[in-house]
């Protein structure tokens, strides 16, 4: 019979193989980095292009632009970019935040040359058909709509504004009326000013051979989608924090309460930032967190609840998110600024350190398990301009950290008249 | 192709094992044959509620997550109308500590007052999130309560109602427990860097002796045919109305529970799809539209959903969809369309044998539901079907008096 009262023997020990990417360019200068991975006969390709709410003149521009590339190019209608897509089994997918324009494609190696094909006129020459906007626009707004009638929705929003000022990109001030005013030239002028081979990075993961090599430089290296060694201006912004620490938007109707709690923090590349993570792990980055264990497992307040540090090129900041029971938000509230107060008082138990030492070993293997998570971790280092040490860091930092650094680190960083709580809901 | 092996041990614990060595992880996957259409109808939500509880501890182990947490291990679980499915992930070498904590809480759990007190709570916050406290958050309920009649499926997993939640006792979960978490009502599925040997030893090392029990057989009540058109119309705060059409279809051994499959992606699956084309794009009447099967085991709905654009009316919007459901009924679908969804599925069942944890999780659901090589047939099923096939599934499904429709207007 084994023995259950015993723990088995643990060994955590390992190398975390971060498969170094090659890199090379294409004839007109786009860097490609290389993921030769995976057993698959597949590929996932990553356009990225300084083409985010940054870098536009008014709400929308750069989601809009980024969704509607696919709706009609050049050579292809939207039906026909999607018959070839979905015949192929593969994926296109259109994504843009606050600092990037996303191309991403899927699909099977045998594919590729069809599919590279489309992708070029969709990034290229996008047309921007009046009708395809005007419909889009509309679907767009009825989600829009929706997604602001959720208290989660209107807590995030309000929560960026407090943080960033309504000025700033990286915060969220679309209103319905964006999705009625927004013109086709708006796209037009963004597309022709952005998505070109000067602004453009790519990321190759899975299976690739020198075939597949070629396929991007005939596609992607010409030099006729260039500005010419023309620059566009990257415009500045100044962070404008809201002067009041605390606000509260009221949903008469609502069931539960949505919670956001947080401030700045020093970015990736700071002194601080990877023993705040481990802190911010701590209080609320994982299922046996003090918040989760607090919050949800101890009181039942919440189905979750739980905090990180979100980072951008240009800022980063400690969120802490739940949804509660309106009838117990102030009690949530009290228990979340409690296990901070703790944070601050008293040092972390080693056995608590240990456990989330090996707790993020292990997500740091697995943020390099397997192409799409290697891929992402990449993405990840060239938006902010580093290189695979700052992973090594991180490990470093991971097991060496002490109580008494982390403690330090709570004084300095969580200070509850320095922190910002935005509740949308009842109270 | 998936390759595995499998193997039963003594109390009947079925063990399937597949090697992924281009991983450093192991996933242990541990699926119980109990989801919400084994619940007693007064006391429904139970199997949901218990899968929270198997976090709680165990007979020999006080805490199930931080042993896990301590081998960098991470872990999750979800209960479906049909199974109740746990999974864990963790570096290779540290493969035991997950055998005894999955053995460990299939022997016997550490029942609390306290424990029960805390999850009944967390349900309840979890079922405002999901369906009380969204917009549209109550039509999945309101959809299969108008479906169903008499199978369990007219119940969400959830639960019906909260107050079902609110009264559950201690006494109730025991019973569930002993009821249900057996070897022999269980699939162990262990994926990713380990070879079949070792991992077949390991898991005999740990489960072997766990005792089988009597498990109850199942025998639930059969959804009688529906002869009667059904409508339900409510009226919520919502921005835009939607309408839901719902159709029974096949249980999932069926084949043509593949064809009705292909029928969805035709209609949905894309932005090439017809409805997607149709009436999102070109006739703009939808801002969301979508046909999906539900995936049961047992026989399923077929539903087509869809939130109008503002100034559509609803009864306009309902025709639409009906015109192109009596297309796919009346014309057979041309052999390019046809090629183009099946190679859709062949496209992401490659895609999906990516990830060792869903091969993991999709292994112990095709065992559970009587036959794990389905898994590596499903591609000959899909490949099968012909544009003939594809029109008398649809007559079979598309038809007035097998359907149910919840018209969702704007308060």
């Amino acid at each position: 019979m084994v023995n259950r009262k015993l723990a088995p023997g643990i060994n955590n020990v390992y190398e975390i193989d971060y498969l170094l990417p090659e890199k090379w360019k294409l004839d007109n200068g786009i860097d490609i980095w290389g993921i030769n991975a995976g057993s698959q006969e597949l590929v996932k390709i990553d356009f990225m292009f300084d083409a985010g709410s940054w870098h536009q003149s008014r709400n929308l521009v750069a989601g809009m632009t980024n969704a509607l590339m696919s709706q009609g190019t050049g050579k292809y209608s939207a039906q026909q970019i999607a018959e070839i897509f979905d015949f192929r089994g593969a994926y296109l997918q259109l994504s843009a935040d606050q600092q990037f324009g996303n191309v991403t494609i899927l699909t099977l190696n045998k594919y590729l040359p069809e599919i590279l094909d489309v992708t070029a006129d969709v990034i290229k020459n996008p047309t921007f058909p009046a009708k395809e906007v005007k419909t889009q626009l509309a679907k767009k707004k009825q989600h829009f709509t929706i997604e602001n009638n959720k208290v989660k929705t209107i807590a995030q929003k309000k929560f960026s504004v407090v943080m960033f000022g309504d000025e700033h990109p990286y915060s969220n001030t679309n209103v319905v009326v964006d999705y009625e005013t927004l013109t086709r030239d708006d796209l037009v002028c963004f597309h022709s000013e952005r998505y070109t081979s000067d602004n453009c990075r790519i990321i190759l993961a899975g299976c690739y051979d020198r075939q597949v090599k070629e396929l991007l430089q005939k596609y992607f290296g010409d030099s006729n989608w260039s500005r010419n060694g023309e620059k566009v201006q990257n415009p500045e912004y100044i962070i404008k924090p809201s002067m009041q620490m605390a606000h509260f938007f009221e949903k008469t109707d609502a069931l539960q309460s949505a919670i956001r709690i947080g401030r700045h923090l020093p970015n990736r590349a700071e002194p601080n930032f990877f023993g705040l993570n481990i802190l911010i792990t701590i209080l609320g980055g994982y299922f046996g967190s003090r918040l989760m264990m607090n919050v949800r497992e101890d009181k039942g307040y919440t189905y979750g609840i739980g905090a990180g540090i979100f980072t951008q090129p240009n800022a980063a900041y400690l969120n802490i998110i739940t949804e509660v029971g309106v009838n117990v938000c102030g009690a949530a509230l009290d228990e979340i600024y409690s296990e901070i107060d703790r944070l601050q008082n008293e040092p972390v138990p080693d056995e608590e350190l240990d456990i989330v030492r090996n707790y993020l070993l292990g997500e740091t293997l697995r943020s390099f398990d397997g192409i799409f998570a290697m891929s992402a971790s990449l993405k990840t280092l060239i938006e902010s301009s580093l290189d695979y040490s700052h992973y090594d860091s991180f490990v470093q930092a991971i097991r060496s950290v002490t109580p008494a650094e982390l403690q330090l680190l709570a004084q300095k960083y969580l200070n509850r008249e320095e922190l910002y709580q935005v509740v949308a809901g009842r109270v | 192709m998936i390759d595995y092996k499998k193997h039963i041990l003594k109390n009947g614990l079925r063990v399937i094992v597949h090697t992924d060595k281009t991983t450093p992880m192991i996933a242990v996957n541990v699926a119980y044959d109990v989801g919400s259409r084994d619940e007693n109808p007064q006391k429904t939500g139970f199997a949901h509620l218990f899968e929270h509880l198997m976090f709680g501890g165990s007979v020999n182990i006080p805490s199930y997550d931080t042993p896990l947490q301590n081998v960098g291990g991470d872990n999750n679980a979800f209960t479906t109308n049909d199974l109740t499915n746990y999974y864990l992930t963790l570096p290779s070498q540290n493969i035991e500590t997950g055998l005894w904590l999955e053995s460990d809480r299939m022997l016997g759990l550490a029942f609390s007052e306290k424990g029960l007190n805390v999850q009944r709570n967390v349900v309840i916050e979890e079922y405002k999130q999901r369906y009380l406290n969204q917009p549209y958050g109550d039509v999945y309920p309101l959809v299969k309560d108008l479906a169903y009649k008499v199978h369990p499926y007219r119940w969400p997993t959830i639960g019906k109602d909260i107050s079902h939640i609110e009264n559950a006792t201690l006494d109730d979960v025991k019973d569930f427990f002993y009821r249900y978490y057996a070897p022999n009502n269980a699939v162990l599925t262990i994926s990713g860097n380990i070879d079949s040997d070792e991992a077949f030893k390991l898991a005999t090392k740990w489960f072997g002796s766990i005792p089988r029990q009597d498990v109850p057989m199942r025998n639930l009540p059969v959804e009688p045919k529906q002869i009667d058109y059904r409508e339900k119309r409510v009226e919520r705060e919502v921005p835009y109305p939607g309408v839901y059409l719902s159709f029974h279809m096949h249980d999932k051994l069926s084949p043509d529970y593949y064809v009705t499959d292909l029928i969805s992606d035709i209609l949905s699956n894309g932005q090439s799809s017809r409805m997607y084309r149709n009436l999102v794009i070109d006739s703009g009447l939808f801002g969301e539209l979508d046909a999906y099967i539900s995936g049961d085991n047992d026989p399923g709905l077929f539903t087509v959903a869809g939130k109008l654009i503002n100034g559509v009316g609803i009864e306009n919007a309902q025709k639409k969809i009906w015109a192109e459901l009596d297309r796919i009924t009346n014309e057979r679908v041309n052999p390019v369309e046809l090629q183009k969804v099946i190679n859709k599925v062949e496209a992401n069942l490659i895609y999906s044998e990516i990830n060792y944890l869903n091969k993991a999780i999709s292994l112990s659901a095709f065992e559970l539901l009587g036959d794990v090589d389905l898994i590596n047939k499903q591609g000959d099923f899909y490949r099968g079907v012909d544009s003939d096939k594809l029109r008398d599934v649809a007559q079979q499904i598309f038809r007035k008096e097998n359907c149910s429709t919840l018209l969702y207007e704007k308060k």
